[in-house]
């Protein structure tokens, strides 16, 4: 069986690398009886890849989860919580590596809402992938409190928005398209932006001060490689355990790219005069402080919102498995000691013939 | 017959001031918008989100229709101007009648995506707020009913030998010998 | 029939459907729809018809097109622009064709603060187009100038189908814009010739005004060009000046004509609601073609038509300029059908990798396939550029005469695509100096 994969990312990009690994790797571990037709961009947007699912204009695909607050209420609280990471030992440290893990593990095996609210959709969760910490990408130096007032920060996540209120500073929203030119021409001071995302979307030419890890945070609310209920269901129990194995490597590869992107990023900020800037202790004092009041306002607003029930209790479960996952991710080397890792403590444990069924 | 293209004329020309309110809307709101995070350092929020998804599905959908009875729609006529008339006539049959299955079937189709949409009440998040969409999706099902209905009444009039009834004249198309 | 034969047979239903007067956007979602049904499925094509037409028009940065076109309607139906081209008519009287080489250069001026064609020949069309008429050019030279003109809206910075390429092939953009300006500039200068030689030829193109005006007159002319000129300095100092984005320009701008028609006092509610309603008709009947050419692309893409096209240039065993000329080919027919994102994104996987394979520069390549896209934004049966100007002029011309219109034009774009790859320093000049 051929699947179409719909990739919202274009060629080249950092998805598309870790696509390549999953087609070839399917191959293998199906004996050559799955592949996976990988379209990028061509066939689904971000924006329509849920429903193209849903309808099977595509078999898999990538589906962000916050562009659909309303869809995938449970994923997003927790992908929300993500700047709570800073209050945990191991702060900045591998965080995509650690929010993937924590995340994975908690839509397969501890949040049936979750994975409801993707069958709703005629879909299934097959791994999750995140970003590294989310850093200030500006056009100068922000390094005080003092500096961040009145600035213009591009911003993509509700917490962000409030983050940047909260040190007096104005939350722009502007299309990924955009950010380069608003860069440039200096609409907006700064994207808040992994480091990774400097290549993803060109911007070593617009930006000229990184202010590293700070307000930290990761873009979380991703399943990686959902896939339509239908065909899923069509497959022998093996084909699913193999599709398993193969989403597994895919959301290692997927997160670990980013994660490599980033530091190549910033050595090549290095390299072409970028400044790197460290948060001061000021600042980072002041980001915890709003972190911890921030989550309260997050329980509150999902179960007001969108009628979460226990979210604050919820939201405590999932803080458990993301410390439980810094003591996991310590210092990983590379891609396939990721992948065993996420296979031997999550996607293992999910029954091919059992779930989704 | 023409009493009902007359009807239907002031049910198109009526949705087009809704249209029209869309693109004054865009313009005021983004600008707007701009003015407020340059002089004011305080963004309108939300412009994003209300620009691209009501005023932009608004003016794209609703003034089908409209742009039908004013015959607006983009067709290209190098082969079938040189045919004999009644040849053209039933091409033109022909072309409303692919209209009526299209638009039917997008209509019927948009609908049900509506429907869906506002049973899960689909939002988007910008900045802090959170903004519903759902009633956006409607108005493409919306423009497409109406579209229907202007392309059946003409399917129906061009069998019959009356004037239609319809407003076709367009908003000072031909005006531009009048300026100066 | 294989899957490649469906899209191809597709792509001839699609033809055949356009000459038979069947409107565009309706061929398009048709042919889409039925192909994605044969190839697919009915759930598919169902689904794509529920998925694609609303996303695509939901969208911020489609928003400047309505934007842009509104400007042009306002300053149009305001008599904005109007002083400008009485003054150019007088400066350019001698000159063959002067306003249609007026009308290049104010979409290159558009170009500058625009980041799509289709917003450029939107914004052009109706300030242009009339004003040519009515000094008695030839509605096709009229129309055909301000479609075609419309295309350097992509190659002059700042451009969406630049900043795209940038990103997949991870090019520096900064100096994809540079390339991009020489190649603007190329551009509008073998439309000037076009014009000059054309109207030299024949005359009756574009009449003289055969008066010798007085200098003194010339120069009170200029009086009257001061609403344009208001208008171009508050647009371009906002864009770099860093106030807004090309997105927001088109919007900005047309409130800013707004304020100078109200200043200039010939703002009236009567001219103002034909504004907006224009920008209505036109907006709709043109995002309808729009999203018939997405689903296409979807159709296209499921097909694996287009793949198949540029893998043929793989199989093949030839040298770089046999190579190229395949590329060359193979994006003008890509572009007859399709809009420039979608053949791009369709084509690249397979192309980039060639175009590196050849030792070329990438950045180079950038810019030429940003006008051979836009080559296709011009050709029919597809050509989003004429679209636009046959419906902001209304029934001035048949789309068919847009067309015409644009045949002598077509052909100084191949020249100039020729000079592009013949001669790359000209696309690399600049950028060579910046870095
Ligand atoms: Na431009
Ligand atoms: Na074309």
């Amino acid at each position: 069986t051929n699947l179409t994969f719909a990739s919202g990312y274009p060629q080249g990009s950092i998805t598309s690398d870790a696509l390549a690994v999953f087609e070839s790797r399917l191959d293998e571990l199906s004996n050559g009886e799955l592949g996976a037709r990988v379209f990028e961009l061509s066939l689904l947007n971000l924006r329509e890849t849920p429903a193209g699912i849903r309808d099977g204009m595509a078999d898999m695909g990538v589906v962000l989860t916050p562009y659909f607050p309303a869809d995938f209420a449970h994923t997003n609280m927790v992908a929300e919580v993500s700047m709570s990471i800073e209050l945990t030992d191991g702060g900045s440290d591998q965080a995509g590596l650690v929010y993937t893990g924590a995340m994975s593990e908690f839509i397969f095996l501890n949040c049936k809402e979750c994975r409801d609210e993707f069958s709703a959709q005629n879909q299934l969760f097959l791994g999750s992938a995140a970003t590294p910490p989310y850093s200030l990408l500006c056009r100068e130096k922000v390094d005080s409190l003092e500096a961040l007032e009145g600035k213009n920060l591009r911003t993509s996540g509700a917490q962000w928005a409030r983050w940047a209120e909260s040190v007096g500073a104005n939350p722009i929203t502007m299309s990924v398209n955009e950010i380069y030119e608003g860069l440039s021409q200096g609409v907006v001071d700064c994207s808040v932006q992994s480091t990774s995302e400097l290549s993803v979307f060109n911007l070593f030419e617009v930006v000229d001060d990184i202010t590293v890890n700070y307000p930290s945070g990761v873009f979380s609310g991703v399943g990686s490689a959902n896939m339509n209920l239908d065909t899923w269901r069509s497959l022998t129990d093996a084909q699913r355990q193999a599709l398993l194995e193969a989403t597994a490597i895919l959301s290692a590869e997927f997160s670990w790219g980013y994660e490599k992107g980033a530091v190549d990023n910033e050595a090549t900020a290095r390299d072409q005069g970028i400044g790197i800037t460290q948060a001061t202790d000021a600042m980072n004092a002041d980001n915890r402080e709003f972190i911890e009041a921030d989550l309260k306002t997050i329980a509150e607003a999902y179960s007001e919102r969108y009628g979460i029930e226990n979210a604050e209790a919820k939201i405590a479960t999932f803080r458990e498995l993301l410390g439980k996952w810094q003591g996991l991710i310590n210092d990983v080397q590379s891609s396939e000691e990721l992948a065993d890792i996420y296979w031997k403590e999550v996607f293992s444990k999910v029954d091919a013939a059992q779930y989704g069924l | 017959m023409f009493a009902i293209g007359k009807y239907l004329s002031k049910i198109t020309n009526f949705v087009s001031i809704i249209g029209g309110l869309a693109i004054a809307l865009m313009m005021f709101h983004i600008t707007a918008d701009v003015a407020g995070r340059y002089i004011f350092d305080s963004p309108m929020p939300g412009t994003i989100t209300v620009v691209s998804y009501y005023y932009m599905s608004i003016a794209a959908f609703i003034p089908l229709a409209f742009a039908e009875q004013k015959d607006a729609h983009i067709s290209v006529e190098v082969i079938t101007e040189r045919m004999p008339r009644w040849m053209q006539h039933n091409l033109e049959r022909l072309a409303l009648l692919c209209s009526l299955t299209v638009f039917g079937f997008l209509g019927v189709r948009s609908f049900l995506e509506a429907q869906r949409k506002f049973s899960s009440g689909a939002s988007i998040v910008q900045g802090n707020s959170e903004i519903p969409i759902w009633l956006t999706y409607f108005v493409l099902p919306l423009g497409c009913l109406l579209m229907v209905l202007v392309v059946a009444y003409k399917l129906i009039s061009s069998f019959l030998p009356q004037e239609t009834g319809l407003d076709t004249e367009r908003a000072q198309a031909d005006d531009i010998d009048q300026q100066d | 029939m294989t899957d490649v034969q469906i899209g191809l047979s597709g792509l001839v239903l699609l033809v055949t459907l356009i000459a038979l007067r069947i409107p565009i956007g309706v061929s398009l979602i048709g042919v889409s729809f039925g192909g994605l049904w044969y190839l697919m499925g009915f759930n598919v094509a169902w689904g794509s018809l529920g998925i694609v037409p609303y996303q695509f028009a939901a969208n911020w940065v489609l928003s400047s097109v309505p934007m842009f076109l509104l400007l042009g309607f306002i300053c149009y139906h305001t008599q904005l622009t109007q002083g400008m081209f009485r003054a150019a008519r007088m400066w350019l009287s001698g000159v063959p064709g002067g306003l249609a080489i007026a009308a290049v250069f104010g979409s290159a001026g558009f170009a500058a603060v625009s980041g799509s064609s289709v917003a450029c020949s939107a914004a052009m069309g109706r300030i242009a187009v009339p004003e040519m008429v009515k000094y008695r050019y030839d509605p096709e030279l009229a129309t055909g100038t301000v479609a075609v003109a419309g295309t350097i809206g992509a190659l002059i910075p700042p451009s969406i189908i630049m900043i795209l390429y940038g990103i997949i092939a991870q090019e520096s953009i900064s100096g994809l814009f540079l390339g991009g300006i020489s190649a603007g500039i190329l551009t509008a200068i073998g439309y000037i010739l076009v014009i000059l030689i054309r109207v030299k030829i024949n005359p009756n193109l574009a009449p003289d005004t055969n008066e010798t005006i007085p200098l003194s007159d010339k120069v009170w002319a200029l009086r009257d060009t001061w609403p344009v000129i208001m208008i171009m300095v508050g647009i371009f100092g906002g864009l770099f000046g860093g106030v807004f984005t090309p997105t927001e320009a088109g919007a900005v701008g047309a409130s800013l004509s707004l304020a100078v028609a109200a200043i200039k006092g010939s703002l009236t509610w009567e001219r103002f609601r034909n504004a907006i309603l224009e920008t209505l008709l036109t907006t709709s009947a043109l995002i309808i073609i729009a999203v018939g050419a997405s689903l296409l692309t979807r159709f296209l893409a499921l097909s694996g038509a287009g793949v198949y096209l540029s893998e043929l240039i793989i199989g093949m065993d030839a040298s770089v300029v046999v190579i190229l000329l395949a590329i060359v080919v193979i994006y003008i027919l890509l572009g007859m059908f399709l809009e420039p994102i979608g053949a791009m994104l369709l084509t690249l996987p397979i192309v980039l990798p060639i175009i590196n394979d050849l030792g070329l520069s990438l950045l180079w390549f950038g810019v030429v396939l940003t006008k051979l896209l836009e080559v296709g934004m011009i050709t029919p049966p597809i050509g989003m550029n004429v679209f636009v100007i046959k419906s902001v002029v209304g029934n001035l011309v048949s789309t068919g005469q847009v067309f015409r219109g644009i045949f002598w034009f077509l052909m100084m774009d191949l020249l100039v695509l020729f000079v592009l790859m013949a001669f790359p320093e000209v696309v690399l000049f600049l950028p060579g100096l910046g870095s």
